[in-house]
């Protein structure tokens, strides 16, 4: 989706640094009370509870097929507003191990992506940013989380 | 020997759908969309035509003026006419069996007794 | 030209819609009773007010047709002319092509529609004519005398004067035939030796008038005899000592002084009967009467409404919760007053959105009336319960479903008038939607009088088509089920009418969808009946919670039959998830919750069952615990969890935790794992 802003939130999932336009970015929260939704694949952790309203929670690095670390104190969630490529609009929770700052990024900073995905995660990336060895990632959050994938993954499972 | 039949209707829908009928049952058939024409061609082809199936509800001539003008005129009087209507009021029926319609047959009509009456009308007149 | 339309076109079309549905209705009356003053009024009315309408906001073309229509009904007021089948005919189909067109967008296509000019052209070409017909008659000074729509029994004798056998091609054969379907008939053939008629015995129940009977034979005047007798007025084929009567004439002719005899004898009994039938109708027409003002809203300032009456709800119980360890008499006062006002809040919320069925009673009425043509079956169509009242959203999800399952009705279930006759059920098959409410359900059964579904047949197909095991056992409710799978349709080659592309399967899949449930029965000759339940609010429900382990559930309320609490023993004889224990003495398949979806911690004592039956089938969920009974709201888990559909939702505890919302069928689904 192309975005006019150039902000974007960062964080970061086991060592890799990645980011995603703050345009789907509601907020970002702390954990709290996870309930867990039974016959589920793993990286559907369940639904959270956020002010009164209902929302599933992925697990970000097992939906990449990485293996999940251990919940930190410095783990959040963020509250991710989608327009899939089937023309819909879910809202999801989507677990980070640390959540960074927003940054600046100009398009002309943004080299293209190497055609194998990323170096160490199974990412859909779009691009890579590199301040003096400082690589950050930029994520196809729309491609992680399309619901017609998680819905063939679950079928797929089930 | 095929039979023909004048098939008089305004509603060319209509007159094409009771033509190919009737073509299907055997006979040959021949289509006016108003009494006038109807009788312009009777007139014409007169020893040809076997019956005149006409319906009742038309504009400028209906089908009973046609009747009459038919009765009327000893060169095609001998052609039997029957009426195909929704029409089924017994006082114009009286009406037309004295001015010498052959058979009134109501819409919508069970194929058995259309052909039924017509094949009397064309045999018995 | 404006090609977007304006406010007042969009309100023109919104109205117009709900108006024609209401032409429709009666429409249909007026073709049912061409006497009745009340439906021709309506009928008048509201064409002269889509007329006015259409030419003030831009659709002369519609207000045109209107016009003529209207003008050939106001002849009808005058008495000039009568209901025929034809007028009623072009009107409804004229009407019909009005509505298709006002579902365009754009207004100028509208306007602009060449779509109605032939309808424009027949009816002119129908007031012309009757304008010609009245003025003929006027000259020839005869008084079409509109008789009185009567009810009568008629006997006729036919003697031709000329040779013909019963089924020879002679007109008059045909024309008997006519008669018969002219009304209830019986006919005997008295026959010589050489199997020429001697005449024909009609007895003959209709509202055609005796002069019109008459003129069937009119131009068969010279070869036949006819002598007519009204016996009574009223159906005497009602009388069961009537039909027993005629039928021992089937060899002998009919002796005309015994038939005068009971006759007389029945025309007592028979009166009275009819007397106390007309008094039911008025007084069960009488009961529609009521008047109420009602206002148009816009649908999404209800749901909006409805969305903060949910919201007020679960604050309410998040209240309740925060305040329960206080000892406060002012409190607690308030929040109970608060938890009443809530309560009824929600009440009427669930109210608001919902609407009587009655519109779809009418597209089904004239359903009933198209197809019953088309398929030359005779088929009466009844509705008890109009009023009662669903979601409107689910109105318009069950409307298709629906027409399948009367279109089934039609198509499959009910035979022929010459079958039904043979059978010895009147000719006119009767199709019955009813519907009523039960606890926080809506009920709607559609039956018919026809033959019945033949469970051979179905199970032999699904055994041919490996849906069921070539040895299986099934029982009554399991074969009929079996008309909801997919692999299965009964109709050995699609008709053109009901089959295409929606089957019973799809229609069992979107009452599933709405959580609903839908059964069938069936009695091989005598009928079939489809019965479906659906919630009456998609999102508030009643239930019990329930824990597992850590995570709690929801079972809804009106599943549920019992609840027994056992040894958790029991249900560990096998490593299977499913169990039958014996449960208030009968034995019962149960499936638990915690072998199936948690298994860390150690199994408490003792297990909860609750029992509940869906589709009709009786089963056992088995929890560590029951909590409690709890009425709230539900929200849907989202996209990502579609696969995950017997968790039909969530809703939120007072304590801000979350329950999963069970939907036990759905749930048994996953039992066959």
């Amino acid at each position: 989706m192309k975005t006019d802003s150039n902000a974007y939130l960062t964080f970061a999932l086991g060592d890799e640094k990645f980011a995603i336009p703050v345009d789907h970015v509601q907020e970002v929260v702390e954990f709290g009370q996870v309930t867990k939704v039974p016959n589920a694949p793993l990286y559907m952790l369940g639904i959270i509870n956020l002010r009164g309203r209902v929302l599933p929670l992925l697990d970000t690095k097992l939906k990449l097929g990485l293996s999940s670390t251990d919940r930190t104190k410095k783990s959040r969630i963020m509250v991710l507003d989608i327009h899939t490529e089937d023309d819909k609009n879910i809202q999801i929770g989507a677990t980070v191990d640390v959540a960074r700052e927003v940054v600046e990024i100009s398009a002309n900073e943004i080299q293209e992506a190497p055609e194998f995905e990323s170096l160490k995660t199974a990412a859909p990336i779009t691009g890579i940013v590199n301040r003096q060895g400082d690589i950050t990632l930029i994520m196809d959050i729309t491609r992680v989380f399309s619901v017609t994938e998680v819905l063939e993954l679950n079928r797929s499972l089930n | 020997m095929k039979k023909t039949i004048l098939v008089v209707d305004d509603f060319a829908s209509i007159r094409d759908f009771v033509c190919e009928t009737l073509q299907r049952k055997g006979y040959e058939t021949l289509g006016a969309s108003n009494g006038n024409e109807a009788f312009k061609v009777l007139t014409e082809k007169n020893e040809s035509i076997n019956l005149v199936l006409t319906d009742y509800n038309m504009p400028d001539c209906t089908g009973f003026e046609l009747l009459k003008k038919i009765k009327e005129n000893p060169a095609v009087s001998k052609v039997p006419v029957v009426f195909l209507t929704t029409e089924s009021n017994p006082d114009k029926m009286r009406s037309a069996k004295e001015a010498g319609l052959s058979a009134w047959i109501k819409k919508p009509y069970r194929s058995e007794t259309f052909f039924a009456q017509i094949e009397n009308a064309i045999s018995n007149g | 030209m404006l090609s977007a339309m304006d406010s007042n076109q969009k309100r023109f079309v919104e109205d117009a819609l709900d108006l024609l549905n209401e032409l429709d209705e009666g429409l249909l009356q007026l073709e049912a009773n061409p006497q009745a003053s009340a439906p021709l009024e309506q009928v008048f009315r509201t064409m002269h007010t889509i007329k006015g309408g259409a030419n003030m906001f831009g659709f002369e073309n519609i207000g045109e047709l209107a016009h003529q229509l209207e003008t050939l009904y106001d002849l009808v007021r005058q008495g000039n002319m009568q209901v025929s089948d034809g007028l009623i005919s072009i009107t409804l189909h004229a009407f019909d092509k009005v509505r298709d067109l006002l579902q365009e967008k754009d207004a100028s296509k509208i306007a602009n529609a060449e779509s109605l000019k032939d309808h424009l052209k027949i009816a002119v070409q129908f007031l012309k004519s009757v304008e010609t017909e009245s003025v003929s008659s006027a000259s020839n000074g005869s008084n079409s005398a509109i008789t009185k729509d009567e009810l009568a029994t008629f006997f006729i004798r036919v003697s031709p004067t000329i040779s013909m056998t019963p089924d020879g091609n002679h007109p008059l054969v045909f024309i008997i035939q006519d008669l018969e379907a002219l009304g209830t008939a019986k006919t005997l053939c008295y026959k010589r030796e050489d199997a020429t008629v001697i005449h024909w015995d009609i007895f003959l129940s209709t509202t055609t008038a005796q002069p019109e009977i008459e003129s069937y034979f009119l131009f068969v005047e010279n070869e036949c005899k006819v002598e007519y007798n009204k016996l009574l007025a009223c159906d005497l084929f009602g009388a069961d000592e009537f039909k027993q009567f005629i039928d021992q004439f089937e060899t002998t002719p009919v002796s005309t002084e015994a038939l005068q005899a009971i006759v007389k004898k029945l025309a007592a009994t028979v009166e009275n009967k009819t007397a106390h039938e007309e008094e039911a109708e008025s007084s069960a027409t009488g009961k529609k009467k009521f008047n109420d003002t009602y206002i148009k809203v816009s649908k999404r300032k209800i749901d909006d409404l409805l969305n903060w009456i949910s919201e007020l709800i679960i604050l309410q119980a998040q209240l309740v919760n925060a305040t329960s360890h206080i000892n406060s008499v002012e409190i607690t006062e308030v929040t109970e007053q608060l938890e009443m006002i809530t309560s009824r809040l929600r009440d009427t919320s669930l109210e608001i959105g919902l609407v009587p069925i009655e519109t779809l009673v009418t597209k089904f009425k004239r359903l009933v009336r198209d197809l019953s043509k088309t398929l030359n079956k005779k088929v009466n169509f009844l509705s008890e319960g109009a009023e009662t009242e669903m979601d409107k959203d689910v109105i318009e999800l069950m409307a298709e479903p629906m027409i399948h399952i009367i279109r089934n009705c039609i198509d499959h279930g009910i035979e022929s008038p010459a079958d039904r006759k043979t059978l010895g059920k009147s000719e006119h098959g009767t199709v019955k939607l009813k519907a009523f409410n039960s606890s926080s359900y809506v009920n709607i059964i559609i039956s018919d009088d026809g033959k019945g579904i033949n469970r051979e047949s179905v199970l032999k197909k699904a055994i041919e088509r490996g849906l069921v095991a070539a040895d299986a056992v099934l029982t009554e409710e399991e074969t009929l089920n079996l008309i909801f799978h997919p692999g299965l349709s009964t109709a050995s080659a699609v008709s053109d009418v009901s089959g295409r592309g929606v089957g019973m399967d799809v229609v069992k899949q979107k009452i599933n969808d709405l959580r609903g449930y839908v059964s069938i029965k069936s009695m091989p000759g005598k009928g079939t009946s489809i019965h479906i339940k659906l919630p009456l609010s998609r999102s508030i429900i009643e239930g019990l919670l329930v824990k597992v382990e850590e995570t709690r559930y929801v079972v809804p309320l009106n599943v549920i039959d019992r609840i027994d609490r056992i040894a958790y023993d029991t249900l560990i004889r096998d490593n299977h998830v499913n169990k039958t224990v014996v449960v208030n003495e009968e034995t019962l398949p149960v499936f638990s919750l915690r072998k199936k979806f948690h298994n860390e911690t150690a199994a408490p004592k003792t297990t909860d069952i609750i029992s509940v039956t869906v589709n009709g089938i009786k089963k056992g969920i088995a929890v560590d615990r029951i909590e409690g009974k709890m009425q709230t709201v539900m929200k849907p888990l989202g996209d990502v969890y579609q696969h995950q559909d017997f968790i039909a939702g969530s809703t939120i505890l007072g304590d801000g935790s979350l329950a999963l919302v069970l939907d036990p069928a759905r749930l048994f689904q996953l039992s066959e794992n």
